[in-house]
Formats: C-alpha cells, structure tokens, sequence
C-alpha cells in the first residue's frame, strides 16, 4: 500500500520452473511494485509469497543468491568501467571472476569493457546490465522492461538471449509494455489492471479467447473486406460470396495480445478517467 | 552484516567518488584552506634576525655581552670587518642592521670610567632589529663595565585573562587556524562527501542494485568506513604539510576518530532526506553553516551565550577537545563534558539512521 493506495490488490500466481512468465500492465498497474516485494525492497502489507520455497519476508536471505533483476532503470555505475561494474557484483556474490569473462563474451562487450560506463550507448548498457544480472546465475531472473528505449537489433538480441536462459532452465519473470514481445517469448501471461490481475493464461488462449478473429476478403472486383468470424451477418456475407464464385483470396486473422490488453485492461485513458 | 560486502562496496566507493568532483572538492578545500591558514598565520618563529658589522681594534667581549643581553628575542650575526671602512660599505650596502666601530682601549676605559666614545652606524632606512639592538647597547655596556643592572622589570597583566581571550594566545593563531581547518575537513567529509555518495546511490537506483544481494545496514557502513578513510588520509596529509603537531597524539586521534563517526552518523542520516545528489550540494551551504561555524566560535572572543550554544555542537566540543591536545596547558576545561556532547550526538544520530533505516525497508 502507498498511502491509502492499493497498488497491488490480491493477485495470485505462481510460476513454474524454466517458465517465462510475463506481467502486462498500463504504468501504475502494480508491475513494479509486484517485482519490488519479490525482490525484497518493498514490504508487502500483507499476504505472502514464496520463491523457490522461500518466504519473500523472512527469508530474504535464502532468496538473495537466487534471483537477480534487470532494473527499468540503467543503475550502472558510469564512472566505472564495464569491467569494474560486474566485478563489484561477482564480489557481493562470491561468484568467481572468470564468470566476468564468461558474462562480457555472452554479451559481447569483451572490447568495451575497459571503457567507462559512461561511454557505452544505451544497448551497451543494457547488455552490461542483463550481464550484471546474470553474474550469480539466478534460478529466476526479474527483466522488468528490458527492451524499453533500445533499437530492434538490440532489443532482438536481448529476447534471443532469454530464449537461451529458459532453454537452460531459468525461471524469467517479465514485464513489459510491448505486446509482441509478451507473446514471442512468454509461456504464460498475467494482465494486471488498478493491481488486481484480470486474466492469466498462455498468449494463444488469450487471444482465442479475448482477440477478435477476422478475415480478410479480396473480391474478384478488387475490393477488400474484413468480416468477424464471430459475427452471423458477416458469416453469411463470407459464403454467399464464395457461392457465387466472387472470393479471389481470403486471409484469417487471428487476435493480438495488444487486443486482449485493450479488452481487458483498457486503454490508459480510460482507466485514469475510472480511477 | 557481512563484511566481505561491506569491503567490497567500501573498495567500489574508493574507486568511483574520488572521480565526483563534488567529492573531490569536499576533500581539497579544507586542506587549502588549512595550507592557506598555515602560510596566512605563521606566528611559529617571532626571533628578529639582526646582522651587525663589527670592527675593533683589539679583542673585545661586546659580541658576547651583547648576546647574552638580547638572549633568545635577536638572532645575531656578527660580521667582523677588517676596518672601519669596511662597516661603513656594510651600512651603505645596507647589508648590516648595525655597525659597532670600537675604539683601541674601549674596555679598560669603561671599566676606568673614563666615558670612552663608541661609534654606532646605521643603514639610511633603519631598522626594527637596530634600533633593538641600540636600545640594548647600554645595559650591555654597563655589564662590560661590571656594574650591576639598577633594576630587575616584570610586567604584569592587570587582572586573569578569561579563558575565551586566552585560548588563541595560548596555542597561538596558526595553531588554532590549522585546528578550525581540521574540524572544516572532518565537517566537509561526513556532511558532504559521504551523503553525496549515498544520495547519487539514490538518485541514480544503483542503491536498488547493491540492497538485491547485500543489506541497507552493509551499504550504510561501508559509507561510513569510507568517511573515516578519506579523514585518515586527509587529516595526516594536512598536518604532514602544515608540519602542524598535537602535543597529545592519542586525544588528538580519538577525538578526530569520535568527531568522524557522529558526524558521518548525521551526514547518512541527512542523505536520506534528499532525493539526488545535486539536492543536497545545493543546500550543503546551509547545512554545514551550523556544523563547521561553532569550530571558528571556539577560541575567539565571542558573547558568553554564543560560546556556550558553540560548545554544544559536536564541532565545538571537539574543537575544544583538539585544543587542548595542542597545548601543553589546559587551554579549557570541561574535558569530559566536551567527550559527552559528541557521544550523545552520535548516538542520537546513530538512532535515527537505524529508525529511517527500519522504516525505509518497511
């Protein structure tokens, strides 16, 4: 609670191992603040929650070795160089320094590593941040928006990147605003509105069950037409064509997750207009 | 607490806010003003230097008389000219303060008491150390003659100096300005420095990053430790300049040691009521005003309610406390009073920092 704020109101969930779980929300959901309380910086005021078995409140110290994050925020330190930052954290870890090395090569910032932080361009810093993360080899790794502010290739090399770790049986919890990149790398999903979860399901019964199902018509006079699956008129349209051989090509089209955010949380106008 | 963490943040802030130049600027100032101090108020030699040419035609004892009269107060230099000619090139080169030309027979005259001539020179612009020496010629002579000095002169002050008036005369200004700067140092480190640090941590969530795997408690100590490593080296390195030494190391070092921590105790407890950095150098002007002015306070002349609100500061206590460890006298008194204000400060500080700690992790 902030205040007399609720920012997240009963959610429950849990995440299997290996899992990439996805936390979709407007901004001031409850997105952070869940990845807060899991994290250990924020207090919850009451229920609870477990990672790994361990208590979030009374078992911080179990927990700390086991999870990392990647912040929204690029908290690097730029007066240090790449390889001083991750050597801090391999420190407070105890993790040995090969595994430096090891993380520069992952994300290829062997050549920069002597540079100051300051320097590096904001995909560099990413990529140094999700090494940071990776330094203790978490059994869950929180990315809260990690693709926020970088250019496609970067941002396509940090979603191949988590396809390797939950290859490798990483546990990856994310948030993020960019739908697309829920459905290419979430196995499950979580919308979270005025902190309360709405739906949760994997991103192809979401859209099945939330996304609008449509077709597109070409007609041999070269008109185009989008026609609701679930809509009788339009179905009834869609065969009296095709009776009367008018149907040069048809294409289905399946729902977004981007639809499914609108029908279930909203767009952010709307819910501010609510609150 | 874990304190490979703490070292391991402590190593990480040796390294990353030497590089801040409102760090850097925390930690040179004082010690420019100190050196500034040291040049500006250097009272620590007082001894005129004089040079006399000197020419007799025999072996005369007034070089040696002369000496004893002046004692210690004239450093003299004795420049034996091979005539009289020579002592008046000397005068004339201005290269002498004085010129004693004695005349054969001048010592067994005097002690005749025939009133034998004596010839004394002096440059075209005369100076302090001459006119001295004129002035000490006569009870020289008189002693030369064997006669006894008429009177023995003290000087008394009319009544007991109070002891604000006599803490700078007792230790002397360069002392007490060196000491001031010290107190400025220590102030400027804790209050400044070391909550910068901590509020950039905030400010830039690298704080968020570093309580993922260690504790508030491990990140609050290693700033602290930091504190007391830039004191260790800035403080030895001012009085290494200054060649500034306490008379009683071991107060002089405790004091320092307790000053460091109650103040590093209220400058982490400050940083928390700033959002960023830039926040807290804004109003560090404000903030170390109370801090660093009852240091100056202590030793001046100063109204008897201002001296007294001074000596209840840490900074005055402990300015205080370093006074005494630079005097052979006990400059002022209340020692263990004085040891009491900066533990009580502490301990409060030390208190609240543990209370915003508690409520910052609820």
């Amino acid at each position: 609670m902030y205040g007399e704020v609720h920012a997240v109101d009963g959610i429950s969930f849990d995440v299997a191992p290996g899992e990439v779980f996805g936390l979709l929300g407007h901004n001031g959901a409850g997105k952070t603040t869940t990845i807060r309380m899991l994290t250990g910086r924020t207090r919850p005021t009451g229920g609870s929650a477990r990672i790994a078995g361990f208590d979030i409140v009374s078992q911080r110290t179990e927990i700390k070795p086991i999870i990392n994050l990647v912040f929204e925020e690029q908290n690097l330190y730029d007066r240090l160089t790449g390889r001083d930052n991750l050597e801090v954290f391999a420190d407070l870890y105890g993790a040995p320094r090969k595994r430096v090395d090891e993380l520069l090569e992952t994300v290829n910032l062997v050549d920069a590593a002597k540079r100051r932080v300051k320097t590096y361009s904001t995909g560099m810093k990413q990529r140094l941040l999700i090494a940071r993360a990776l330094i203790n080899q978490p059994r869950l790794l929180f990315l809260d928006e990690p693709t926020r502010g970088l250019d496609p290739a970067s941002a396509r090399d940090l979603r191949n990147l988590v396809q390797r770790l939950s290859a490798g049986g990483t546990t990856v919890f994310l948030t993020t605003h960019y739908m697309e990149e829920a459905d290419e790398l979430c196995d499950r999903v979580a919308f979270l509105s005025a902190g309360k979860i709405v739906a949760l399901d994997t991103p192809q019964e979401l859209k099945l069950q939330y996304g609008n199902r449509s077709a597109v018509v070409l007609l041999r006079d070269r008109t185009e037409h989008t026609l609701s699956l679930d809509q009788s008129d339009d179905a009834r349209d869609l065969a009296d064509w095709m009776n009367a051989g008018k149907v040069l090509t048809i294409h289905s089209q399946e729902g977004s997750l981007e639809d499914v955010f609108i029908a279930l949380a909203g767009a952010p106008e709307r819910k501010q207009a609510e609150s | 607490m874990s304190l490979k963490r703490i070292f391991t943040i402590f190593r990480k802030d040796l390294r990353d806010a030497i590089r801040d130049a409102r760090v850097l600027v925390a930690l040179i100032l004082p010690l420019g003003i100190g050196i500034f101090y040291n040049i500006t108020f250097d009272d620590s030699d007082t001894t005129l230097e004089a040079k006399i040419a000197f020419y007799s035609a025999e072996s005369s004892t007034l070089p040696n008389t002369l000496t004893g009269v002046v004692g210690d107060s004239v450093d003299l230099q004795f420049f034996v000219a091979e005539s009289e000619a020579q002592v008046q090139r000397e005068l004339q080169d201005e290269n002498a303060d004085l010129g004693i030309i004695i005349p054969p027979g001048f010592e067994s005259a005097i002690r005749d008491g025939q009133q034998p001539q004596l010839t004394l020179l002096q440059p075209a612009s005369p100076t302090i150390a001459g006119n001295y020496l004129i002035a000490a010629l006569d009870p020289t002579i008189r002693l030369m003659a064997g006669q006894s000095v008429p009177a023995v002169i003290t000087v008394a002050n009319a009544g007991e100096p109070t002891e604000s008036e006599s803490a700078i005369d007792k230790i002397g200004l360069r002392n007490w300005a060196v000491l001031a700067s010290i107190t400025m140092m220590v102030a400027m480190i804790s209050m400044l420095a070391i909550p910068v640090i901590l509020a950039e941590e905030k400010e830039k969530k690298t704080l968020d990053a570093l309580v993922l795997v260690s504790s508030m408690r491990e990140v609050i100590a290693a700033k602290a430790f930091l504190g007391l490593f830039y004191v260790a080296v800035m403080v030895p390195l001012l009085l290494a300049i200054t060649t500034f030494r306490p008379v009683d190391y071991a107060t002089f070092a405790v004091v320092i040691l307790l000053l460091t921590i109650t103040l590093v105790g209220l400058g982490l407890l400050m940083a928390g009521f700033f959002n960023n950095a830039n926040q807290l150098n804004t109003w560090s002007g404000i903030v170390l005003l109370p801090v660093i002015a009852p240091a100056f306070i202590i030793g001046v002349p100063a109204p008897d309610a201002l001296r007294t609100i001074a000596e209840l500061f840490p900074t005055g206590a402990g300015t205080k406390l370093l006074m005494n460890s630079v005097s052979t006298e006990q400059v002022f008194s209340g020692t263990a009073l004085s040891f009491v204000v900066i533990v009580v400060w502490g301990v409060a500080a030390y208190a609240l920092l543990s209370w915003q700690l508690s409520r910052r992790q609820s």
